[in-house]
């Protein structure tokens, strides 16, 4: 990792104007990876950062159907692994084989915008992203963006002056 | 008419044969809950695996059951989508090889259509319903209002915006470290509880929309399990639960209600995997008796995913004169809108 920034944001208004400044930054091949134990508001950060890229339609959870395809300007795909882990408190127990199963490499060779909830292990494969941990604090969340590759850091130094 | 049908979206592979889109005459659904729960949720290749090794055999024992061959069928109907797609592609694949043996045509199936089929299908206490009617539609991927009409075709009039109502009870449960999938067992623990204990939020319940967000239970629910923890107090699990399926059903019951008020209609079917909840039962029950409304709820057997269902919305395809040829894919996102005007997404 070479960059990282850090939010503290105090509510879902804050929340979603994060994320949709982000989205607007993003391109197909991109892969953002959402990282906070349940009820942290990933899937809510996700749904502004799809709204971001141009996403009209709402974002549902994609937990059942573990991929969601969205079109803003570019294809959104919206990822959720939660259910792929034996134990989800255990990251080892991702059955990563799965994860690509579901058609990443077609997304991160540029199909679309990759928006990955709960991607443990998976971080390890994948050559360049933006992670993003959110840390519940009471009522208020602590952001964590980290750069990881050429790419991702651009991104963050674009989204950090926007 | 008599329909052979398939169903593999997830994790059951069902088979059924159903006629007329009313008579279920034989069904057989080979269930992976178990072989999920081992692994603590659903393993994307195993369940391809796994309906794979099933699907000759449902099929077969369904035709056995129905005491038919394929001679006396008239059309096969399989759910093309939405699901996972890996685990479609083995009941569409399969229900493609059958008809290029067998000669009968083929009939897609967009699996919400199917949940909400069930109600059309006899049961042994419960006359089938006929469109129009409005239809709650709550399971572990959605959570959807819909008008369907007479020849039903279904206009959606609201949905969830973020977690489906199944997905909410999953999520909970594990929160209060119950076991996966653990919808019913918060139905059964809520019974047992206390539903004023704890005041969970009522998503969009004043919004005027007929849209649901179930996404802040989660977080109300951790807030309130952090807050105990914090007063070394134990987790009253069942009051958990009974507050929070309180909080669920009173959006899910006054939204319908919302619904039916709007639109006129009088009857109002509730499908999909929530629509077994017994909570959500007699509640939406007590609704239709202060409006006047009739409420049919599908058998629990025929909430969950199943092959019958998709048999009933075959059958009004079928009689449409609607069939798909041997090109049928199968489509992960399929939306309503897409199966209805028959324009399915391109590859």
């Amino acid at each position: 990792m070479t960059e990282a920034y850090e939010w503290r944001v105090d509510d879902e208004v804050e929340m979603r104007r994060l994320g949709e400044r982000l989205g607007a930054l993003l391109r197909p091949g991109d892969a953002v990876l959402l990282e906070g134990p349940m009820g942290a508001g990933k899937t809510t950060f996700a749904a502004a950062v799809g709204k971001g890229a141009g996403v009209t339609q709402p974002m549902t959870s994609p937990t059942y159907v573990l991929r969601q395809e969205h079109r803003g300007r570019f294809r959104v795909a919206h990822f959720d692994l939660y259910r792929l882990y034996g134990d989800p408190e255990r990251p080892e127990t991702l059955d990563v084989e799965g994860v690509w199963a579901l058609g990443l490499d077609d997304d991160l060779a540029g199909g679309a915008i990759l928006l990955i909830e709960w991607p443990g292990p998976l971080a390890d494969e994948i050559d360049a992203y933006l992670r993003i941990l959110i840390r519940p604090e009471g009522a208020s969340r602590r952001v964590r963006a980290e750069a990881w590759g050429k790419r991702p850091e651009l991104i963050l130094k674009e989204w950090t002056a926007s | 008419m008599n329909i052979l049908a398939i169903e593999t979206s997830c994790d059951e592979t069902s088979a059924a044969v159903v006629a007329d889109g009313e008579r279920v005459l034989g069904q057989v659904t080979a269930s992976q809950m178990e072989i999920h729960r081992q692994f603590g949720g659903v393993v994307p290749e195993v369940a391809s695996r796994r309906h794979v090794q099933a699907i000759t055999r449902v099929v077969d024992t369904a035709l056995a059951q129905a005491g038919l061959g394929f001679a006396d069928l008239g059309a096969i109907g399989v759910t093309m989508g939405p699901g996972l797609l890996g685990a479609l592609l083995v009941g569409v694949t399969a229900a493609k090889a059958y008809s290029l043996a067998t000669g009968l045509p083929l009939v897609g199936v967009h699996h919400i259509a199917g949940h909400v089929a069930a109600a059309l299908l006899e049961e042994p206490d419960r006359p089938p319903v006929r469109p129009p009617f409005l239809c709650l539609v709550a399971s572990g991927g959605h959570t959807e209002l819909y008008e369907v009409d007479a020849s039903f075709a279904f206009k959606r009039l609201g949905g969830t915006r973020d977690d489906a109502a199944g997905e909410a009870y999953d999520k909970v449960a594990r929160l209060i470290g119950l076991a996966y999938p653990g919808g019913p067992e918060v139905d059964r623990l809520a019974r047992l509880g206390d539903p004023g204990r704890f005041s969970f939020p009522r998503g969009l319940l004043d919004d005027p929309s007929l849209d649901f967000s179930f996404s802040g239970m989660k977080t109300a629910v951790l807030v309130a399990l952090d807050k105990l923890k914090r007063q070394g107090q134990a987790v009253p699990v069942e009051d958990v639960c009974a507050s929070f399926q309180a909080a669920v059903i009173e959006v899910l019951v006054e939204k319908t209600r919302r619904a039916a008020s709007m639109t006129g209609h009088r009857t109002v079917v509730v499908a999909g995997g929530v629509a077994a909840n017994r909570g959500l039962r007699a509640a939406m029950q007590a609704m239709a008796a202060e409006e006047g409304l009739e409420v049919h709820f599908p058998s629990p057997a025929l909430c969950t995913d199943n092959a019958a269902m998709i048999g009933a919305a075959a059958y009004l395809r079928a009689q449409e004169g609607r069939f798909d040829t041997l090109e049928l894919g199968a489509y992960a996102d399929l939306t309503l809108e897409e199966w209805q005007s028959g324009r399915y997404p391109m590859d």
